[in-house]
């Protein structure tokens, strides 16, 4: 049937067709407020064409079914004023072999998920009569495939399965919240490893303690990481290089950070939660070096891209409502050599950062990135002594992880990039110490 | 389409049954760098089923309208494996059944213009900016309109079809030099009139300039400021950081929040007033009857600086024993409604520009947000542009200018309110609980805040 979509538009004139249909089944369980609040089921199924007639490029997505002439039709229109493109859809090519279907994700009975999600909303609600804790589990099939008219036919299912639970109190004007989330493509119960970092966190932030405005050594944890490479990311964006705005542009081959700081994306990591075979484009997957020893190696690229750019596509696009951009899959950061919990021992006077609220506003390719620490500690003589509150962490992307670096921990864990305009993917990250952090907040 | 929906869920076994169902066109135009990226026009067609057992829901969302009884079944299935850990039963809030047929009724509508003529229209500002300067790199102009027709059903005789228009459209430029970049962005929005596109000329020329200006500012001096936001900034400001909280799903459950938002309660001082409204006709928060076909209203939420409502669906305003206020939103047929904002406003004071300035000795002027996010009790936010002012002056442009504070506090840190109430619309949206862009609007006035926290790198 989504042959017929491509013979259509060829019979219609159009130089190329091709067509990315999605798949999605997903069931999620919710607890909320202490309490098992829905069941959801979703199911979508979603075709997007894309042609190139004249030169010029048109697209059109629907999830209407049986809409093929419909589509075909908008796509045609839309490429009567597209972009003129000179790249081709993508040559067929050898797909690789990615472990990212468990078959277990799917026989995942719902009566196990609601009992999963239970089994850490009893253990978080033990921890302070008031406290309100919320669990989700979910777990989700994905069935891509692409086709084009260049006898390109891709086609992969993966799975993913991911538990998150946290939960807040509110005592007075003062408010707590708590969190962790795991991502595989694998199902696996989590539910004690949560707890027990749910229950690290609420115990150390029970208590706030004071501090003054300045520059200090911080431990970012992977999540705050992951704040923090925002800005890389987006500069690693094909996109931003070809419109100029990227600090990138013509750097590659330089140095510009760390020599510990290096950055891959590796598509074909066993059980990522961002595995797959091929790009929404159909280019086979592939592990990259984006960042190694602080030398920039490679940027994503999708087929507009790469093109502009003068280089091969490498296997990242992503589709956000049909439309391919480039961007990360599973985002690993090589790690350090000693443990987290050695590095917060050796620090002396400093700061544990965990959540950072906003973040990711302002323009990126700045590298700024300031946020209200929803989340932090204080650390006195290497010893985490209580929670922060009313203050702003605040750092240059770039000059940090060039000129701030001191360590990274051993540790890993998988984090999702945050705030609207993240690029999607998963992030696999250390917890990163950096000095001269800017520490501001309120006087008096 | 009437006699099946509510047919399909009538006399099921269960407290609550709703069918929703949607199509949508939407066009977008994107312009990228130094040319057109997109242009496209597409088509969602689904819906869902919500179905209320005890105290837990089911959910069950579809592309295809094959096999709806069976979905209703599962949607049913999963409300009582929901229900049977449920501690009590959700009471919906009484409202009365509707019939009712909405039509949008555009001023000027979208869909009137051709592909052809959004375009041109879009590829001139796309080329004014490109043309601006020779330190402009870049331009980014994302258009998007979009036509739904919705059509809801419930097991208590509800049945109502609704149209619903939404425009945006964020334009950017950025200027590099020096392998330093700048970025500054406006945005126009509406809900009924494609006018709100034209003539920007003036606006887009604005942005190039203080992208521009940026390159040479210089990053701001972290510390505690008095902070005079403009009227899109204090839209945002009071958005995120009191609206979010007036949300009554973070409070029906919560003893203790609830403690926090008591009706009577002062919040502020004697002169702000804030509501939220389904009201306003071309807001993008405009919005006859929300997604459980409650019809909205003009919520006030701040009177005389004190809290006097808050923000429900059906089932926050069943467990608090208050009023629905039509305020359950889903942003597509794939999610449940969850209590939203629509249009947020701060009433307009007295106090001039000038009024404003007056006494500020050290302090900022904040313009336009890049966005901001809030936990309920911290907020946070990132301005557009701003300058600092000396001795009561505007004085020079600075860069990372991130606002931070307490909501409680800083709300009553409000000191002055200006007269200039602005009706404005941007083109993004509002996210909560993974559903995220939302069409909102916030509308107010020039605001004075004193002891704002600023995050700095110096």
């Amino acid at each position: 049937m989504m042959q017929d979509i491509i013979q259509m538009a060829l019979a219609r004139g159009c130089q190329e067709a091709e067509v990315f249909e999605e798949k999605l089944l997903t069931t999620v369980v919710e607890y909320s407020n202490n309490r098992l609040k829905k069941v959801e089921t979703a199911e979508s199924h979603s075709v997007t064409l894309r042609v190139k007639k004249e030169g010029r490029l048109g697209f059109s997505t629907s999830t209407k079914p049986g809409d093929g002439a419909g589509l075909t039709e908008r796509a045609i229109q839309a490429a009567s004023f597209g972009r003129l493109v000179e790249f081709s859809f993508a040559a067929p090519g050898t797909i690789p072999a990615v472990e990212s279907l468990d078959p277990l994700v799917e026989d995942l009975a719902v009566e196990e998920m609601v009992a999963r999600g239970k089994e850490v909303v009893e253990a978080l609600r033990a921890l302070h009569p008031a406290f309100l804790a919320s669990s989700r589990v979910a777990k989700s099939t994905n069935e891509v495939t692409v086709l084009n008219s260049r006898g390109l036919s891709g086609h992969y299912r993966r799975t993913g399965y991911s538990h998150s639970a946290g939960g807040r109190l509110v005592e007075g004007q003062n408010f707590l919240h708590v969190g962790e989330a795991h991502q595989s493509a694998r199902q696996e119960d989590v539910s004690p490893a949560l707890v027990e970092a749910i229950r690290w966190s609420f115990e150390k932030a029970r208590n706030n303690v004071p501090l003054v405005s300045g520059k200090y050594q911080v431990i970012l944890t992977p999540r705050a990481t992951a704040a923090v490479l925002g800005p890389v990311l987006a500069s690693l964006n094909g996109q931003a290089l070809e419109r100029g705005v990227s600090p990138f542009v013509a750097k590659q081959g330089q140095t510009l950070f760390d020599p510990r700081i290096s950055l891959e994306d590796d598509a074909l990591l066993p059980w990522g939660p961002g595995s797959r075979a091929m790009d929404d484009e159909g280019v086979p997957a592939r592990r990259k070096p984006l960042v190694e020893r602080g030398t920039i190696r490679n940027f994503f690229l999708d087929l507009a891209t790469a093109q502009a750019l003068g280089e091969e596509p490498n296997g990242s696009a992503r589709r956000t409502a049909g439309i391919p951009a480039p961007g990360p899959t599973n985002l690993l950061m090589l790690p350090g050599q000693r443990s987290y919990g050695e590095m917060i021992g050796s620090l002396g006077q400093g700061f544990l950062i965990d959540m950072l609220m906003g973040a990711w506003a302002g323009n990126p390719y700045g590298g700024s990135v300031s946020g209200n620490v929803m989340l932090g500690y204080k650390i006195e003589d290497g010893q985490v002594v209580g929670r922060i509150k009313d203050t702003m962490c605040s750092v240059n992307a770039f000059q940090a992880l060039k000129e701030q670096v001191v360590e990274l921990s051993r540790e890993r864990k998988w984090e999702s990039a945050g705030g609207p305009n993240a690029p999607g993917g998963s992030l696999y990250l250390p917890y990163l110490w950096l000095d001269g952090v800017s520490i501001s907040t309120r006087q008096g | 389409m009437k006699a099946f929906l509510t047919a399909l869920v009538r006399g099921k076994p269960v407290d609550y049954l709703e069918i929703r169902l949607e199509e949508s066109e939407t066009t977008r135009v994107e312009f990228q760098g130094k040319r057109l990226e997109n242009i496209g026009k597409s088509l969602s067609y689904g819906g869902n089923i919500r179905a209320l057992v005890g105290g837990g829901w089911g959910f069950v969302s579809f592309n295809s309208l094959e096999g709806l009884e069976e979905k209703v079944d599962l949607a049913i299935r999963q409300a009582r494996v929901a229900a049977s850990l449920a501690t009590e039963p959700v009471r919906l809030a009484q409202v009365p059944a509707v019939e009712d047929v909405v039509r949008v009724r555009p001023v000027v509508s979208p869909r009137e213009i051709n592909l052809e003529r959004k375009k041109d229209l879009l590829e001139g500002y796309a080329r004014l900016i490109l043309n601006y300067s020779s330190e402009i790199v870049s331009a980014s102009i994302r258009y998007f309109d979009k036509f739904s027709r919705l059509h809801f059903a419930n097991s208590e005789g509800s049945y109502i079809e609704q149209e619903k228009m939404d425009m945006g459209c964020n334009v950017a430029a950025t200027a590099a030099a020096n392998g330093q970049s700048q970025s500054a962005h406006t945005g126009f929005g509406g809900s009924n009139d494609f006018s709100f596109i034209v003539g920007k000329e003036k606006e887009v020329e604005e942005v190039c300039h203080t992208a521009i200006s940026l390159m040479r500012a210089e990053p701001i001096v972290g510390g505690q400021y008095p902070v005079i936001l403009d009227p899109h900034l204090a839209g945002v400001f009071i958005h995120e950081a009191f609206g979010h909280l007036s949300e009554s799903d973070g409070l029906h459950e919560n003893e203790n929040m609830r403690k926090v938002m008591t009706l009577g309660t002062r919040f502020g001082q004697e002169f702000l007033n804030v509501y939220d409204s389904g009201l306003d006709e071309g807001a993008r928060g405009h919005l006859v009857y929300d997604d459980e076909g409650v019809r909205t209203q003009k919520t006030y939420l701040i009177k005389n600086g004190v809290l006097v409502g808050r923000l429900h669906s059906r089932e926050t305003a069943g467990k608090m024993g208050e009023e629905p206020t039509g305020n359950a939103r889903a942003i597509t047929y794939q999610f449940p409604p969850i209590v939203r904002m629509r249009n947020t406003c701060i009433e307009p004071g007295e106090a001039s520009f000038e009024d404003l300035l007056r006494g500020v000795n050290l302090g900022v002027y904040a313009k336009g947000a890049y966005g901001g996010q809030t936990n309920g009790e911290m907020f946070t936010f990132t301005a557009g542009e701003a300058y600092m002012i000396r001795n009561g002056q505007v004085a020079e442009l600075v860069k990372d200018v991130t606002l931070t504070g307490n909501v409680f506090r800083t709300l009553k840190n409000i000191d002055l309110i200006g007269r200039d109430f602005t009706i404005f619309d941007s083109a993004g949206g509002c996210g909560k609980g993974g559903q995220m862009p939302l069409p909102v609007s916030h509308w107010a006035p020039h605001v004075r805040i004193q002891n704002v926290v600023i995050g700095g790198k110096k």
